[in-house]
């Protein structure tokens, strides 16, 4: 079983730093697994593996009280995070 | 999920006798290997009345110190004089230093590096010159400081001794240096005396000296580590908080952490190792290698990118530290 790390985001962080975030730490840590929150802030889990993700995963907020995931794209995680200051509804998924 | 175990290591952490491990090292820098009847001659010998004229014991001799101090010696003659003697002892303890280069390699190859371990993990300048047998490698069984690698004959040439000459031969440019710029700043040999030269030379000879070359080699890995160590987060085992990271910033860890991650088991055991223990992590027994590489990458990335960190400097110590490490 991978080595896990979790890494916090600040509440007010948006929408696109939260994924650009995410494309940083796989880029060095690796693939994100999970996505959450915890003590007020986003709590992004990420398998620590040398094997680095073809695909960046990404970060899509609930549409509607529904999970809009990205076409050609498959959910992995789905939780509340904070964006941009407000606790958000949101999937995370990765492009086939 | 795997709990890791790793705690950071403290720069007041002190040795206790009779245990290696209990020195705690900030860098394991030099590894030496010696055979239970083989030893290193850890300096040059000095040189004698062989290695000169048969009446002359030290360089300079007392009668060439004599001869100096004659009030009819003066102005360019003087200078002349000192100029030429310290010239002649430069060479002669030159020699020597190549004598002593020539047979710390030639001991190291004729000895059963497999037999008796010798591992030496050092924390400073001070546990270097406290420690005897830095200077004269003898027998024993001592264990190989707590970094799980294996000694071998490539880690011993290819990194450890080109390393240790390296800084000896530092530490002799630096003296040479001091000593002809001192005789130039006295062109009548006034106030440079054959007297101060002869000191000079003393510790011109004297850095020829594996202790003093660990110590520096020590002293120059442990600034970084500890520069690198004070930025990183000592709370590997908990989740850390993390900005968006400059592009610029970003591309530098990348490609630190990307070396990492390439590094390969076992051939980078002892690099890897040593790169944990310079950013303040001590690697528990048994730690696996590519656990290892991830708990040196998260070390990396949650000092750099926490919140009001001055993520170029740290990437800075990181980079150093990786250096100093990998070399």
């Amino acid at each position: 079983m991978p080595m896990t790390q979790t890494v916090n985001v600040l509440p007010a962080t948006s929408l696109a730093d939260l994924n650009a975030i995410i494309v940083q730490k796989e880029g060095v840590l690796g693939a994100l697994a999970t996505i959450g929150n915890a003590g007020g802030s986003t709590a992004l889990t990420f398998n620590v593996t040398p094997q680095k993700p073809a695909k960046n995963a990404v970060i899509t907020p609930d549409v509607g009280g529904a999970p809009s995931v990205p076409n050609g794209n498959t959910s992995f995680s789905h939780d509340s995070v904070y964006i941009a200051g407000a606790l958000t509804p949101a999937s995370a998924s990765r492009p086939n | 999920m795997r709990v890791r175990r790793f705690s950071i290591s403290s720069s007041t952490r002190r040795a206790k006798a009779g245990d290696l491990r209990k020195l705690a090292p900030v860098l394991a820098l030099t590894l030496f290997a010696v055979s239970g009847c083989a030893s290193f001659n850890g300096m040059q010998h000095p040189i004698t009345a062989d290695d000169l004229d048969k009446d002359k014991i030290v360089c300079p001799t007392a009668q060439q110190l004599k001869d100096y101090s004659d009030p009819a010696l003066t102005g360019v003659q003087k200078r002349d004089f000192r100029d030429g003697v310290v010239t002649q002892c430069v060479i002669a303890i030159n020699a020597k230093y190549i004598e002593f280069k020539t047979a710390l390699r030639t001991d190291a190859i004729t000895s059963n590096l497999a037999t008796d371990v010798l591992g030496l993990g050092l924390t400073g300048a001070a546990a270097v010159t406290k420690h005897a047998t830095s200077k004269q490698f003898t027998q024993g069984a001592l264990a190989v400081v707590g970094i799980g690698a294996d000694i071998d004959k490539d880690v011993f040439f290819n990194q450890t001794l080109p390393a240790i000459e390296a800084s000896m031969d530092a530490n002799r440019d630096t003296l040479l240096s001091n000593i002809v710029n001192a005789e130039k700043n006295d062109p009548t040999g006034a106030n440079y005396t054959l007297a101060q030269a002869a000191l000079d030379l003393i510790g011109y000879q004297d850095a020829g000296d594996i202790d003093i070359a660990i110590a520096s080699l020590t002293k120059t890995a442990s600034d970084a580590a500890a520069k690198a160590a004070t930025a990183l987060n000592a709370a590997q085992t908990k989740p850390y908080t993390a900005i968006l990271l400059p592009p610029d910033i970003y591309a530098r860890e990348k490609a630190v952490t990307d070396k990492v991650w390439a590094m390969v088991d076992p051939a980078d055991q002892p690099k890897l190792t040593r790169f944990a223990t310079a950013l303040g992590l001590t690697p528990p027994a048994g730690e696996s290698f590519q656990n290892l590489q991830g708990d040196v990458v998260v070390a990396i990335d949650s000092a750099v990118s926490a919140p009001g960190a001055n993520a170029a400097q740290i990437m800075s110590s990181v980079e150093s530290a990786y250096q100093v490490s990998t070399q």
